[in-house]
């Protein structure tokens, strides 16, 4: 361990955004076998140092070496093969593919990563479950386990302990020493300093975008990292002192600011009851996922309880909205402050929001009573507010403070701070806990959790112990020390040490993941199947439901119906796979119909006086061309950053033009041969080569490609480009790979309208964008990407068509058409939605 | 508004303190020269064509497609989009000419108006109450829309259409030769959309819900009330727009506002309005409707082939909203 030349060696990085400086200068040098922590406050330019040295983006300034040889990385993928891994605080799993896939998306041996998972204490891991299935600490150890399989030098763990239990965390810990023993390193990010002192060697500070400090950890160097974190010396005693000083005035009157009683809710929340008055901050103590979230989520109306009664200055309260619990003078600090602030408006509309909440308040703003509001507000908490024109340049510390003070503009009763300090530097943690006990001194209640125990005495007069969804204990702030907490927080009656110890894994209640475990039976599988693959059972059937439709309709429906039904809905049906294959991407195209005019004038020209092997010949260019035209609006897309809805709106306009220029008025045609291909019937009288030639299409162009590494990336970048970028895919290939080959089919689309019609005509298309769209839409993919196939839209093309046909022969005007199709889609989206949120509401 | 740049040497062009950034942050100013390059071109394709009755055929022209984008303004804003405009606007256009010789000039105007705040309603509770994606549920209450008009225009083959005498002066007329009346329908709207957005608690909730749906529940806000209502403004504005294009045109057609559906999304896109929502603004859109029209006479006074003009259409509104982007990256 003690050889001369450093695993990492880091040198001068500095990085820029615009005009905000995250990196002045830092240095890092990491030893081989060494766990290193890498502490800072936020805003200090950890998140930054970390994101440069895993390759999300390149420093300004600066060289990287490992092993002593000058490495520069452009993409995750380089960094990983360099040696370098990092965890992140959200697993960099794509949720709507297995836990295989994603293992194969990162180019990473499932065996290898089983083997971790079992070291990590997750055992039987069912590989072909979807990621999005899975409990979050399940997917925290995948991830973990995905980054130790291949191998890597570096190991860098971002806050990996964040959202784990304690033995979890245990193994985690357990896995980085073995890993330091081989000699590999681990750079270590945490705001737990207990955890800090228990495993790491070395410590490295950032302040301000600059090292101030490398120090070895020995005991008693935490104040020494506090304190260069800070920039000055802070004691915890000193903030208890401060926090002290605001003497608890707990009102001895009747009426509770608060109270719950019997409340439960689902399996998280069983019978809690308290009460909290005004002038006393009550504190919740609880390890993780013990219920702590759902139980804040009740009482501020987010999450519907199932029984239970909730108090507020003694009337109870309905509670089906947070608005109803802010009119009962309940307030939510969420620990999440993305969840609660609007990111890219000013300080003072997010100080403002509530007070629009009213119907009565749509109106004019009184705007000087709203700016004196919100300056007290701001004054108070001593916001920083140089860059006040959007909140994102706030730094995470004064970020929270705007949601206090957001509540101290509006008014409240009581104020409920869930774990309101998390990730958040010290001297901004102290700042909030001295005001939490001003705003109890004038008289306010506060309900507050922290995920720290050692702050519960800072603040608090009482706390109580949650664990397993109950109260397990209540005690006064003056014995409110770690060790007591802890022990309480266990459940545990005997004394315990103040540092987390090992359970046996049984203890820890995971529930979800037992299931995930466990092998189901047959029948559980089939439901599950169905459950997973709606609309491919769905969709046929609506199919035959429609056509037994028209058999009824129509008794006369011969083979020749069932031939030009054929012919009619291929060139919907390609259109559609375009569309789906795209929207699956996470794109969307509106120029298909416009590609397929293009497609369609260029054969009717082009064929007019060819033979059949020349027609051939032609439609194989016909098709590159087509992919060509995908490739362009590919290359838009995504080079141009523009939203693709504009880009592909254009370029419709584009194509169609082209398509005028090809050939001005419907015209032209090909041979009968080339004609036969979807207007003849090979086989039976009943089966159009319509059929055959959509089903060998997509047969050689979508199952390969749904079963490669492609096909995968693409249902990554669908799904989460951000979960998919870090899993090392290069999202802007895969983005243009799906426009390509959404124009490879949105031609042979084009071919086929030549086929079926005979003839050319350059406004072919106009309709099939809208129409494939809606396809789509009622084939069952979703909009927002990643899910769904090919064979749901291709089928509800044809129930499409069916509709039309229907109507004619049920005499009924044929534009009805359209307004069933609109209806249909309409309905279908509608019916959707609301299922969704039925299913949510639970 | 910060102070004007000091442009010393081409590193504090695009330095921190450069014109650049200045650009930036004033993208108005950016879209005003934009305009005025345009203007510059149409001068330019045919010399001498600038003039005083150019200037006021161009506002009369530009003020349906700015109703629109006041509309679609509005609900991009909050992260949303519109594909039904044009369908509501044909329609009620439609559906008020040919109730005018039954219920007369005013009834039919109501009439027209409240079938855009009837498909915004639907539109609406598709998008607030069902959580419905705003691309889907506007485009099949769009091809709904356009379907039952159809029908309806094919029932109604018998009766004659007229274009309410007030519609038609709104449409077409102008105030002493120069200033087209439907200025007079535009303006209002403008300052009414511009007002509201800046300094009215609905507006602060339309630019809240686009940026953090969720931080304006936690906040206690109703989003699904901001969001119908929303919608509904949406289609009563592509009504009053439907209604000043036949106004024009003075005969009802069912293909009236179809070449309009690009232009209003993109007037938006263009003027500054982020398409994921809680940025941007109806000002910026006012340019964009202005630009695009003008974009629209430079093409016709230019002697090409159809399809030329219709690639080179296609071109410069990808081209402008590729700038924009670029520009407020």
């Amino acid at each position: 361990m003690n050889s001369a030349a450093n695993l990492l060696e880091a040198r001068d990085i500095a990085k820029r955004f615009g005009s905000v400086v995250a990196l002045r200068s830092a240095s890092l040098s990491v030893r081989p076998g060494e766990v290193h922590a890498l502490m800072g406050a936020n805003g200090a330019g950890k998140s930054t140092l970390v994101k440069i040295l895993t390759g999300v983006f390149p420093p300004d300034r600066g060289t990287i070496a490992i092993n002593d040889a000058g490495r520069s990385f452009r993409s995750p993928a380089e960094a990983r093969a360099a040696g370098i891994v990092s965890v992140y605080q959200d697993p960099a799993l794509v949720p709507d593919l297995t836990v295989a896939d994603n293992m194969r998306l990162a180019d990473v041996a499932s065996s290898a990563v089983r083997r971790w998972l079992e070291a990590l204490g997750v055992e039987n891991l069912r590989f072909d479950a979807f990621v999005r299935d899975l409990p979050y600490p399940i997917l925290r150890l995948i991830d973990l386990a995905r980054a130790l399989a291949p191998d890597p030098l570096i190991l860098l763990l971002d806050e990996i302990t964040a959202a784990l239990p304690a033995d979890l965390s245990e193994r985690v810990f357990q896995v980085v020493r073995h890993w330091r023993q081989r000699g590999h390193s681990v750079i270590f990010i945490s705001h737990r300093m207990a955890e800090v002192a228990a495993l790491c060697d070395r410590a490295t500070v950032l302040r301000d975008g600059v090292v101030v400090g490398v120090t070895d950890i020995a005991p008693g160097s935490e104040e020494r990292i506090v304190s260069l974190m800070l920039g000055q010396s802070t004691t915890t005693a000193g903030a208890r002192d401060a926090a002290a000083a605001g003497a608890a005035l707990v009102s001895t009157d009747g009426t509770p600011a608060l109270e719950v009683r019997g409340l439960r809710c689902g399996h998280w929340v069983n019978d809690v009851s308290f009460s909290l008055r005004g002038g006393e901050v009550l504190g919740v103590a609880a390890l993780e996922g013990q219920g702590q979230q759902e139980l804040f989520d009740c009482i501020a109306g987010v999450r519907r309880f199932d029984s239970g009664e909730i108090f507020a200055g003694g009337k109870a309260l309905t509670l089906r909205h947070p608005a109803d619990a802010i009119a009962g003078g309940l307030v939510l600090v969420p620990a999440n402050r993305l969840q609660a602030l609007l990111q890219q408006r000013s300080i003072r509309e997010n100080v403002a929001l509530p007070a629009f909440r009213d119907i009565s308040r749509w109106g004019p703003i009184p705007l000087r009573r709203e700016r004196e509001r919100v300056a007290a507000a701001v004054r108070r908490l001593r916001i920083d507010t140089r860059a006040e024109s959007e909140l994102r340049r706030l730094s995470g510390g004064n970020q929270q403070k705007v949601v206090i003070a957001r509540w101290l503009a509006n008014g409240f009763e009581t104020l409920l701070c869930f774990d309101a300090t998390r990730g958040i530097d010290i001297g901004t943690k102290h700042q909030i806990y001295a005001l939490v006990r001003e705003l109890a001194a004038s008289g306010s209640a506060v309900l507050l959790f922290t995920s720290e125990l050692t702050e519960i005495p800072l603040a608090c007069d009482r706390a109580i112990v949650l664990f397993g969804g109950r109260i397990v204990d209540e005690i006064p702030a003056s014995a409110a020390d770690e060790g007591t907490l802890l022990r309480a927080a266990h459940g545990l009656g005997s004394p315990v040490e103040p540092k987390r110890t090992t359970l046996e894994p049984e203890e820890q209640p995971i529930p979800d993941a037992r299931a995930a475990m466990a092998r189901p039976g047959l029948a559980e599988r089939a439901r599950g199947l169905v459950a997973r693959y709606p609309t491919l059972f769905g969709m046929p059937a609506l199919l035959i439901a429609f056509l037994a439709a028209t058999v009824v309709i129509h008794p006369n429906f011969d083979s020749f119906d069932a031939q030009s039904l054929a012919m009619a809905a291929l060139p919907l049906a390609f259109a559609a796979a375009a569309q789906a294959l795209i929207v699956i991407s996470g794109g969307i195209d509106l120029s298909i119909g416009s590609v397929m005019a293009v497609s369609n004038v260029l054969a009717a020209r082009t064929m007019e006086y060819a033979g059949f092997g020349q027609a051939l010949g032609l439609a194989v260019l016909i098709l590159c061309a087509g992919a060509l035209v995908g490739a362009i609006n590919g290359l838009l897309v995504v080079v141009s950053r523009v939203p693709d809805v504009i880009v592909t709106l254009s370029t419709g306009f584009i194509w169609g033009g082209v398509a005028l220029l090809i050939l001005e008025k419907p015209g032209g045609g090909a041979p009968d041969t080339f004609l036969a291909l979807a207007t003849g019937t090979l086989f039976t009288p009943w089966l159009s080569n319509s059929i055959i030639l959509l089903a060998a299409s997509l047969a050689i162009v979508w199952i390969p490609l749904r079963r490669s590494k492609l096909g995968l990336r693409i249902y990554a970048v669908g799904s989460d480009r951000t979960a998919a970028f870090r899993s090392g895919v290069n999202v802007a290939r895969s983005r243009f790979l799906a426009y390509v080959f959404g124009g490879l089919f949105s031609s042979i689309g084009g071919l086929g309208l030549t086929m079926t019609t005979g003839i050319g005509s350059p406004r072919s298309g106009v309709l099939y964008t809208l129409s494939g769209l809606a396809a789509v839409v009622i084939g069952g993919v979703s909009l927002v990407g990643g899910r769904g196939g090919i064979f749901g839209p291709v089928v509800a093309a044809f129930v499409l068509t069916l509709i039309p046909a229907d109507l004619i022969f049920m005499n009924i005007d044929p534009n009805f058409g359209q307004v069933i199709q609109g209806t249909l889609i309409v309905l279908v989206v509608m019916l959707g939605g609301f299922f969704t949120l039925a299913r949510s509401r639970k | 508004m910060s102070g004007l740049p000091k442009a010393s040497g081409l590193r504090s062009l695009f330095g921190p303190e450069g014109l650049l950034p200045w650009l930036q942050r004033n993208t108005l100013v950016v879209l005003i020269l934009l305009l005025v390059v345009f203007i510059g071109a149409v001068d330019f394709a045919k010399p001498g064509t600038v003039n005083s009755v150019w200037l006021s055929n161009t506002l009369l022209f530009a003020a349906p497609l700015g109703i629109l984008a006041a509309g679609q303004t509005m609900v991009m804003l909050t992260g949303g989009i519109d594909l039904s405009v044009v369908s509501v606007a044909t329609g009620s256009a439609f559906l008020m000419t040919t109730l005018t010789l039954r219920i007369g000039d005013g009834w039919s105007v109501v009439v027209g108006l409240a079938l855009g705040i009837v498909v915004g309603l639907i539109n609406g509770v598709g998008v607030a109450v069902l959580r419905v994606q705003p691309l889907v549920m506007t485009l099949g209450t769009g091809l709904m829309t356009q379907g039952v008009i159809i029908v309806y225009s094919q029932r109604i083959l018998a009766s004659r259409s007229v274009v309410p005498d007030i519609i038609h002066v709104l449409g077409s007329g102008r105030f002493a030769e120069i200033i087209p009346f439907d200025l007079f329908v535009w303006a209002p709207i403008a300052a009414l959309v511009i007002s509201g957005l800046r300094w009215s608690g609905f507006g602060r909730l339309v630019y809240a819900i686009g940026d953090n749906l969720e931080a304006c529940q936690l906040a206690g806000v109703r989003v699904w009330r901001v969001l119908l209502v929303d919608y509904a403004i949406c289609g009563l504005l592509a009504a009053i727009a439907g209604m000043l294009l036949v106004g024009n045109t003075n005969s009802a057609d069912l293909g009236l506002a179809e070449t309009y559906l690009l232009p209003s999304v993109a007037s938006v896109i263009i003027g500054g309005t982020s398409i994921f929502g809680g940025r941007g603004g109806y000002e910026g859109s006012i340019i964009g409707a202005l630009i695009l029209t003008v974009l629209n006479g430079v093409l016709t006074l230019v002697d090409s082939p159809e399809p030329v003009k219709q690639i080179l259409y296609g071109g410069i509104i990808f081209a402008l909203a590729a700038v924009y982007t670029r520009l407020t990256d």
